[in-house]
């Protein structure tokens, strides 16, 4: 029987990587009948399973307010870590094994995310996402502005995705959602492997880097999320592997038509740009990096990596220059960056500056300032309540970062030292080195997204040269010593990961519970979620709205409301709620932003917010707040002649302003 | 013949016939699901890659993201001229896969994919484990999600609203107020309703609502005084519980 072409590829860079000896993966592979051998990898999707059994009976303790509960979420993730982890780590894995390995982790690391929301929506993102497609079912049209973030309406691709599915399957947004996110998680986790595959030679290499790769801090919660950035990460993946196809990156001796892989490029290209423009952005950059390293180290400019060698009897006609095009890195950045900058001119720029304008220059603004002694660091560990993490978690999120640190020169140099050649290792090794730059972002409160942001992309290049450098200390270790050193990885790649989870979402968000003040999916509360039903079934659709960040989001999405932030005549529009009369000010702020409901929920006046904020990021007082507002100020609306009380669910009271606009 | 595309095909006039039906079943959405997410892009990678050129695994990947960028930038075009619904979704995803398809057989009529016919389910103890991991998954989500709806069961509260009522739609001609709750207590509960203008109640109600009902009814707003609020005041099992206020026809 043929020897399957993906196993040929796989054995030919397990040859590369893996020294004289034989190694019992190999053997394993030269027997009869084992080409598919699955390993254990049944067995570790089990224990995966398992752990996240345990985190689901974890969280529903932390929603009773259980002891324990924190303790077995731990337990869940690392049952779904680690032993996945050693196995990836040792030597023995064939690569279909490996492959499967590294679905099962980023399946099971997402499950962690359905689990933590298992009925409906409670991110910020989420919920925006659910607003773009219903408004999208309600009118069969996309661009519908988005009153919760502009960038969905001009990014649409995941909202006709999902109401496509919608539409077409009649199953609810939320379980398309679940559905479209989940498919993009294994695109993602399966493209991945691929990708680092083929830049190594190795499927060791390639499951060892997935390992550290999940150690980012996004991808618990946040790429798992319903939104734009989750699909885009999955696009990006079969974009990067149509480019190394072109590139020939791939010891398979066919080699698909290029105009089937420009015609895939484009396509892919076009899905992307209307998808994300951070990923979109990222791409070109990654793909102009490893232009840049070829024209380096090959000496060929980038219109020779654009183009095939000329024939001579080829007419000098536009079809016959196309003819040339040669699918790779350079064109692939050049396609990108055509339609980038289409997208951005023409449809998305308005929008795309409002969004990341400002998380930029205030996250550059918040650096400078913190390395010229403008401004100090901000307390890390610490929540807006001031409720600081225990010492253990602090060593342990610090003790992470210190591991990355260590590793990553060292892999840099294994990587030129050994693969300097491969250019795409060698672009991946440059993504890697970002990572300190990444880092100092996280010190300030402005940098914290970018720097959060970032490293879904830079994690990648880590664990590369994570990989690149933990393969080359055991190549020639005996398998005694080897299975010590994969032990002890396993050890440190855990303390990463759970620094990365200890980084990437506070110990208020991690699992679900109790309402909280300001502390995003846990303010998602069912008297908010009551609110928002009243409003869609009572209130004008898209009526102007102010109310704190948390019900913002559960009116902007299933209260088809418009909530209101930022500030009128310079005035910032949360004055209304801070302050204790309705004065001059709140009513300009009414009168002119066309304020036609207030929503206030009275328990924001116990407890100061978990993100430092109550309604929005420019209000006064941000993240310095040592009261919590006050509840006078926020009941002054019952004693204001011309505001109406109209709704009333306990906590949550919905004023209409309608008498304060007509005076 | 290649039988993946003739599949591929089969399953796409399968769902256009599903999607005719008028109700929506668990058959329709297994069939229209792959519509949306697997069989643009399958028939698509047939076309750009040939059999052979990529591996199994790559080949789906290109599957799932071709088809999510088909659906996306498909979706951008039609919605220029046309509203996009289910039937135009069907439609178009229905006649990209079929079509792409028929390029591909023509292409490529006898070069037969190793996959999915290939697929080495050779290992029995493996497949079960899988799906035993899968079903302990499932069990997982259905537990979050009873674990939910226990921990929301605990928080009680009512809904109650007094608004302005669309006169037109109850058939009235003169100015309507509409005043309701909805019950989450958990527990069948008591409450008593008054509406009133300047202390005289025009409208008083006795109610026993269950957990997740709903009482809601419209009047016509009163002859007000400028400025006087039409106030709402409900008790609970015998207590004050809230007060809403609205003034009628500004």
């Amino acid at each position: 029987m043929r020897r399957p072409h993906s196993l040929q590829a796989t054995a030919a860079g397990a040859r590369a990587t893996a020294g004289a000896r034989p190694r019992p993966a190999a053997r394993a592979r030269r027997a009869p009948g084992s080409r598919y051998a699955l390993g254990l990898a049944p067995a570790l999707a089990l224990s995966a399973a398992i752990g996240v059994a345990v985190i689901a009976i974890a969280n529903n303790g932390a929603r009773l307010e259980h002891s324990g509960s924190e303790a077995a979420f731990w337990l869940g993730l690392l049952l779904i870590y680690l032993p996945i982890a050693l196995r990836l780590f040792g030597r023995s894995a064939a690569p279909p094994e490996r492959m499967m390995l590294v679905l099962t982790l980023g399946m099971a690391l997402y499950l962690v995310k359905v689990v933590h929301s298992p009925a409906g929506f409670t991110l910020h993102d989420e919920l925006a996402s659910w607003r773009g497609v219903r408004d999208l079912l309600g009118s069969g049209r996309l661009f519908a502005d988005n009153p919760l973030v502009g960038g969905y309406s001009v990014f649409p691709g995941m909202t006709a995705v999902t109401g496509a599915l919608r539409q077409a399957s009649g199953l609810s947004i939320f379980v398309s959602a679940l559905i479209l996110i989940g498919l993009a998680r294994a695109v993602l986790m399966a493209s991945l492997f691929l990708i680092l595959q083929r830049a190594s030679g190795s499927a060791r290499v390639a499951g060892i880097a997935i390992v550290v790769y999940v150690c980012n801090p996004s991808i618990l919660y946040f790429d798992s999320q319903f939104g734009y950035e989750s699909l885009s990460l999955a696009i990006a993946g079969g974009l990067l592997l149509v480019v190394m196809r072109g590139a020939g990156l791939d010891p398979r001796k066919r080699r698909p038509s290029e105009a089937g892989m420009l015609a895939a490029l484009v396509l892919l290209t076009a899905g992307l740009v209307i998808t994300h423009h951070l990923t979109a952005y990222a791409m070109i950059a990654f793909l102009g990096l490893w232009s840049v390293v070829i024209a380096i180290t090959e000496h060929r400019s980038v219109l020779r990596q654009m183009l095939a060698p000329a024939r001579l009897s080829a007419p000098p006609r536009l079809s016959s220059q196309l003819a040339r095009l040669r699918v790779g890195p350079a064109l692939g950045c050049l396609t990108m960056a055509t339609a980038g900058l289409f997208w951005f001119g023409f449809v998305a720029g308005g929008a795309t500056q409002d969004e990341l304008g400002s998380v930029f220059t205030e996250a550059i603004s918040a650096v400078f300032n913190l390395l010229t002694g403008g401004s100090g660091t901000k307390t890390l560990f610490r929540a807006g309540t001031g409720q600081v993490d225990p010492l253990i978690v602090r060593v342990l999120g610090l003790a992470s970062v210190g591991v990355l640190a260590l590793v990553i020169p060292l892999g840099a140099w294994r990587i030129w030292k050994s693969y300097r050649t491969r250019t795409l290792a060698v672009s991946l090794g440059v993504v890697a080195l970002l990572y300190p730059f990444t880092l100092v972002p996280r010190l300030t409160q402005a940098g914290s997204e970018i720097s959060q942001r970032a490293s879904e992309f830079v994690f990648a290049g880590i664990g590369f040269v994570a990989a690149v450098f933990f393969l080359h200390l055991t190549k020639s270790a005996g398998n005694g010593r080897a299975r010590l050193y994969a032990l002890i990885a396993t050890g440190l790649s855990g303390l990463v990961f759970v620094g990365g989870v200890i980084l990437g979402e506070s110990p208020v968000t991690r699992q679900p519970g109790r309402f909280e003040v300001g502390a995003e999916s846990r303010s998602i509360s069912p008297q908010g979620a009551a609110a928002a039903r009243f409003a869609t079934e009572h209130l004008p659709r898209n009526s102007r709205v102010l109310v704190d960040g948390p019900n913002g989001l559960l009116l902007g999405s299933y209260g088809d409301l418009e909530p209101v932030i930022g500030s009128i005549r310079g005035i910032p529009v949360t004055t209304v709620f801070f302050s204790k009369e309705l004065g001059f000010n709140e009513r300009v702020v009414i009168v002119r932003d066309a304020i036609e409901y207030v929503v206030v929920d009275r328990r924001l006046g116990h407890s100061l917010p978990v993100d430092g904020y109550y309604y929005d990021r420019e209000e006064p007082l941000t993240h310095e707040r040592v009261q919590p507002i006050s509840a006078a100020a926020l009941a002054k609306f019952d004693r204001i002649p011309g505001i109406d009380r109209i709704y009333d669910n306990g906590p949550i009271v919905i004023y209409d302003t309608t008498g304060v606009r007509l005076r | 013949m290649r039988r993946d595309l003739a599949l591929v095909i089969a399953l796409a006039l399968a769902a256009l016939l599903v999607a005719l039906l008028p109700a929506e079943t668990w058959l329709s959405a297994l069939l229209l699901v792959p519509l949306v997410l697997i069989l643009p892009g399958y028939a698509l990678a047939a076309n750009f890659f040939a059999p052979r050129t990529v591996s199994r695994i790559e080949r789906a990947v290109y599957v799932v993201t071709l088809s999510i960028a088909t659906v996306a930038i498909g979706g951008l075009l039609i919605q220029l001229v046309l509203g996009l619904n289910r039937g135009v979704w069907i439609a178009f995803l229905g006649a990209v896969t079929i079509g792409a398809a028929l390029r591909a057989l023509r292409r490529y009529p006898d070069r037969p994919l190793e996959w999915p016919a290939a697929v080495p389910w050779t290992l029995p103890v493996a497949s079960l484990a899988f799906l035993v991991a899968a079903v302990i998954a499932g069990l997982a989500i259905a537990s979050a999600g009873d674990g939910l709806r226990e921990a929301q069961s605990r928080i009680r509260f009512t809904d109650f609203w007094l608004v302005p009522a669309d006169a037109a739609a109850v058939g009235a001609s003169e100015e309507q107020l509409e005043v309701g709750l909805r019950s989450h207590e958990g527990r069948p509960s008591r409450f008593d309703l008054r509406v009133s203008l300047e202390g005289r109640v025009f409208l008083s109600r006795s109610l026993r609502l269950r957990a997740g009902e709903s009482w809601q009814r419209s009047f016509a707003a009163p002859e007000a005084p400028p400025g006087v609020p039409v106030v709402a005041n409900l008790t609970r099992d015998g207590e004050r519980y809230r007060r809403l206020d609205l003034v009628p026809e500004r």
